[in-house]
This record gives C-alpha cells, sequence and structure tokens, in this order.
C-alpha cells in the first residue's frame, strides 16, 4: 500500500494512469449499487458453473476410477483437450449457447472440471492394498468397497482440486463475459477500458480477485469441516493452537 | 466332517519387472476346526503371504486351498484377519472402525455397538472409543484391529503378528485374554509371530518355516495342559521346547 502511494508521488504520474488507493476506495462508495450489480451477476456465472462443473468432475473420475478401460480410452483426449487453451474455443461456445449465461457456465465448467477430475481420480486410487483387502474379508461388495473405503480416502485429494478451481472460476466467467455479454464485471471492465475510467477497472480488479479469495475461503473452511482427522488440517490446526 | 483348512503344496512366485521372487515352496498344512496353529519363521520368508493366500486375497502360483472343505477362489468371508499394520481408517473413530466389520456385513448395529465395547474393555482401551487412530499408539492401533476382526464372532482368525508392535507386558495380558477368547468360542486360529514363547504359549501346534522360499521345515505339538498361564511359561517344558524350536530355526540359518 505504501509502496503504491510512493510510486504515485516519485512519478507524479496522472491518476488516469494509476489512481492512489484512497481514489480507487472512494470509486466503491461512488459507484455502489452498480458495482454490486455487475458483482452479483459475475458471482452468480461462477458459482452455477462451480455447481455444474464440480459434480460433474466427480461423477466422471469415479466412472474412470470404476472402469480402467474406460479411462485409458478416455483420459488422453481429456488431457489433450485441457491442452487446448480455453480461451480458444470460447468463441465456439458463443455460436453454440449465444451469449447469455449459458456459455459462461460452459467455460466455467471447463476450467473447473479437470483439476477437479484429476485430483479425485488420484484420491480414488490411494487407498492403501491392505484396506481393501480387509474390507474383502468382510464380504464387502464393489459399491461398499467404493463409498466405504475410496470415497473418504479421495476427499484430502478432491479439496485440493477443488481449491485450484475455486481460483480458476472467476477467470473463467471473466473470459465469458468478454466474449459478448451486457453485465457483469467483465463487461464492466470492458467499458472501464473503453472509456479509460481507471479507477473503475481498479474496482472491478479488486472485486475479481474477491469473488477468486471468497470461493477460496469457502472450499477451505468445508475441508477444514469435513477433514479434521487429515494430516494437513491437523497440523494447521496444532500451529494455531501454539501460536 | 471337512477340515476348517487346508492347504496343499502351494507355491508362490511374485513376478514384477525386477525379476522374479520365489516366496513359498510347496508348503502343505491343514487345521481341524478349533485348532490352534502358530507360523514361525525368518523375516521375509512368506507367513504374511501365505495368510493371504489362505484367505483368498492372492492366490497362488500352485497348489491348492480349501476352507471347510471348499476351494478358495475368492476373498474368503467367515474370516476375522488381522494384518501386519493395523490398517485403520483414519477417517472414524476407534468405535467406527470396529463397526465397519458391522456395517459391511449389514448386522445389527445396536447389538454389535455393545459387543464392540465390550472388546475395547477386553483389550484394554476402555473410554477410547470417540479417539481417532491418530490420537493411538501404534500398540494400541493394533489392539483395535484385533478387536475389530473379532466382533463378528468369526470361525476362522488370520493374525500376522498381531502383538508384534506392544510391550511385553501388555503382550501377555493380551496373549492371556486371545487363549481364553479361544478357549470360549473355539475358533480355528493361524497366528503369525517372531516370538517362539508367544508360539509355544498359544499354539496346538507350531510351524516352522524356512528362509526364502519359504518352506515348512518342521511342524511341534504343543502339549501342555490349557488353560496356560503365566506360571505355563516357567515350566521347565515349556522352556526345553522354545530351546527345540529355537535350535530348529538356527539349524536352517533362520534366526528371528
Ligand atoms: N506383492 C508382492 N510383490 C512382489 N514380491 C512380494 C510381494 N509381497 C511379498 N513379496 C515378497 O515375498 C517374500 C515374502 O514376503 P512376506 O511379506 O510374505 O514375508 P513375511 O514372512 O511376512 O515377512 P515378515 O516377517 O518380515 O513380515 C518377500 O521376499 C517379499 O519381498
Ligand atoms: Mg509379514
Amino acid at each position: 500500500m505504501s509502496l503504491w502511494y510512493l510510486v504515485i508521488a516519485m512519478t507524479r504520474i496522472s491518476d488516469s494512469i494509476l489512481p492512489a488507493p484512497h481514489q480507487v476506495a472512494f470509486e466503491f462508495l461512488d459507484k455502489y449499487a452498480l458495482l454490486v450489480r455487475h458483482t452479483l451477476i459475475t458471482l452468480q456465472e461462477v458459482a452455477l458453473g462451480l455447481l455444474v462443473g464440480v459434480p460433474l468432475g466427480v461423477a466422471s473420475a469415479v466412472v474412470l476410477v470404476w472402469s480402467p478401460a474406460l479411462e485409458r480410452a478416455i483420459m488422453p483426449w481429456v488431457v489433450f483437450l485441457q491442452n487446448v487453451p480455453k480461451i480458444v474455443v470460447a468463441p465456439l461456445f458463443v455460436i453454440w449457447f449465444g451469449f447469455g449465461i449459458g456459455t459462461k457456465i460452459v467455460i466455467v465448467c471447463m476450467l473447473v472440471i479437470f483439476p477437479i477430475l484429476v485430483t479425485t481420480i488420484v484420491g480414488l486410487k490411494s487407498v492403501e492394498p491392505d484396506m481393501l483387502d480387509l474390507i474383502r474379508t468382510m464380504g464387502a461388495s464393489k459399491w461398499q468397497v467404493f463409498y466405504k473405503a475410496r470415497l473418504p480416502g479421495a476427499l484430502p485429494s478432491f479439496f485440493s482440486g477443488l481449491k485450484l478451481s475455486a481460483t480458476f472460476a472467476a477467470i473463467g466467467a471473466i473470459v465469458g463475459e468478454w466474449m459478448g455479454a451486457d453485465a457483469g464485471l467483465g463487461y464492466y471492465l470492458l467499458v472501464a477500458q473503453h472509456n479509460v475510467q481507471t479507477k473503475a477497472l481498479f474496482a472491478s480488479i479488486v472485486l475479481v480477485a474477491v469473488i477468486g479469495l471468497l470461493l477460496y475461503q469457502l472450499a477451505v473452511v468445508s475441508e477444514r469441516v469435513l477433514l479434521r482427522w487429515h494430516v494437513s488440517v491437523r497440523e494447521e490446526e496444532t500451529r494455531r493452537v501454539r501460536a | 466332517m471337512a477340515r476348517a483348512i487346508e492347504l496343499h503344496d502351494i507355491g508362490m512366485v511374485f513376478a514384477s519387472r525386477q525379476g522374479s521372487v520365489h516366496a513359498l515352496d510347496e508348503v502343505s498344512f491343514g487345521a481341524e476346526a478349533g485348532e490352534f496353529l502358530c507360523i514361525v519363521g525368518p523375516s521375509g520368508c512368506g507367513k504374511t503371504t501365505l495368510l493371504k493366500i489362505l484367505a483368498g486375497l492372492l492366490f497362488a502360483s500352485t497348489g491348492t486351498v480349501q476352507v471347510n472343505g471348499e476351494s478358495v477362489r475368492g476373498p474368503i468371508s467367515n474370516v476375522g484377519m488381522v494384518f501386519q499394520s493395523p490398517v485403520l481408517m483414519p477417517w472414524r473413530t476407534v468405535l467406527d472402525n470396529i463397526m465397519l466389520q458391522v456395517e459391511v456385513r449389514n448386522l445389527d448395529r445396536g447389538k454389535y455397538r455393545q459387543v464392540a465395547l465390550g472388546l475395547l474393555q477386553l483389550v484394554g482401551l476402555a473410554g477410547f472409543e470417540r479417539k481417532y487412530p491418530y490420537q493411538l499408539s501404534g500398540g494400541m492401533q493394533q489392539r483395535v484391529s484385533i478387536c475389530r476382526a473379532l466382533i463378528h464372532d468369526p470361525a476362522l482368525l488370520l493374525m500376522d503378528e498381531p502383538f508384534g508392535a506392544i510391550d511385553a507386558l501388555t503382550r501377555e495380558q493380551m496373549n492371556l485374554e486371545l487363549q481364553r477368547i479361544w478357549l470360549d468360542h473355539k475358533k480355528t486360529v493361524v497366528f503369525v509371530t517372531h516370538s517362539i514363547p508367544e508360539a509355544v504359549f498359544l499354539a496346538d501346534r507350531v510351524l516352522v518355516m524356512s528362509a526364502r522360499p519359504g518352506r515348512l521345515l518342521k511342524v511341534f505339538d504343543v502339549e501342555l495342559p490349557r488353560p496356560r498361564t503365566l506360571e505355563t511359561m516357567a515350566e521347565p517344558r515349556f522352556s526345553r521346547m522354545v530351546t527345540h524350536i529355537r535350535r530348529e530355526m538356527q539349524a536352517h540359518g533362520g534366526l528371528e
């Protein structure tokens, strides 16, 4: 923050290039209603994208772990698709799904699915062999093996995927809005850029970051609640108790 | 009536990219229902492998396995198994880890909850039912896994060095308890251990295995009267038996 002020003072830069923090703060107060409206729209796209993408990623992971043959057949394609930059295919989605919220949700989904898929697959596969043997001596069905041993064991890994996804999701929504939209922070960014409203630009950047941070924290909190037993959570708790 | 277990000419070769390991060679033995067998042998001689083959978790390269007269073709389920490590689910409490056995078998949870608490008391873990595995020592965790193997009262008990991580005093207590449970319920037990005195204390018969590839060197009948007590271990015939078995193992270059 002080560095920010220092740079402004030293370079005497115009506030239309680099506004001071307090000017950005005033911008928030000034355009409060407008910013909230656009933020809520982007937030909605991000949330819906996650709500569709995360279950889809988990479900695909489950199917692929269930059937190794399917995994061998499909995984190379998934990796290939993942290596196509999403921004390149975004225009295609606009043609397919139009300028509405659908396109944004699809793009968020695409960004979210891959990390969830990869981490959940690793999680589902990392059950100790002895644990699998043990539960088999109990006469467990394949289904029981799955939800008693594999699924809970996959949670730590799944949550690392979820945290990654939470930070990617906002990018998806912004890119979607850049392809064409009449509302949302991505749209607002474009308008601000067009009119050289630097303060508005900074305000939207802050808001995009806040959305990402918010989602990340949400993932962290749910992880802490669900994974009390896991080493990573336990260590953090001991550290907090000591501090 | 068919014998409780019957292994015939079991051979096991693990093939891997680094070459193959000949783990077991022509191992044959059996047990009547209610018999207590102990297996001793040097580390890496194939004891764990043998137990897993018996449980239908591994398939022998050669030979046949029968349990209650039926050929084993997949994991058997009328069994309680204690692995060399505790194998507890870190996300379940002590009680819920034991109850896994009950849940998977669709038994009456209310009734078996009481059984589980009784077993925990028996192994000296009363009051720990709500703890998580990481809050327990290695030896305590292993005792939880013993409760889990006993709760459904299986006819066959396979135990792989279950008391390896337990201090000497507690170990004696556990041996006494295990004998008592066995006398009460007449299970067939196959018990792997590194301790020759423990084997002699518990077993009807002690099976001595050679270093890899594991062969059955000799079978010792232990004819000490039951119930055996801590005094039994002070008896001359007890130590004679122990010395005898130790000599047999030393002669084949396999000391514990
Ligand atoms: N899954 C496997 N793949 C390859 N080799 C294996 C496998 N499991 C066991 N072995 C090999 O088989 C041999 C016997 O192993 P096993 O675990 O049965 O020994 P053990 O008698 O139980 O030893 P310990 O007393 O140390 O537990 C060892 O040499 C081991 O390296
Ligand atoms: Mg072993």
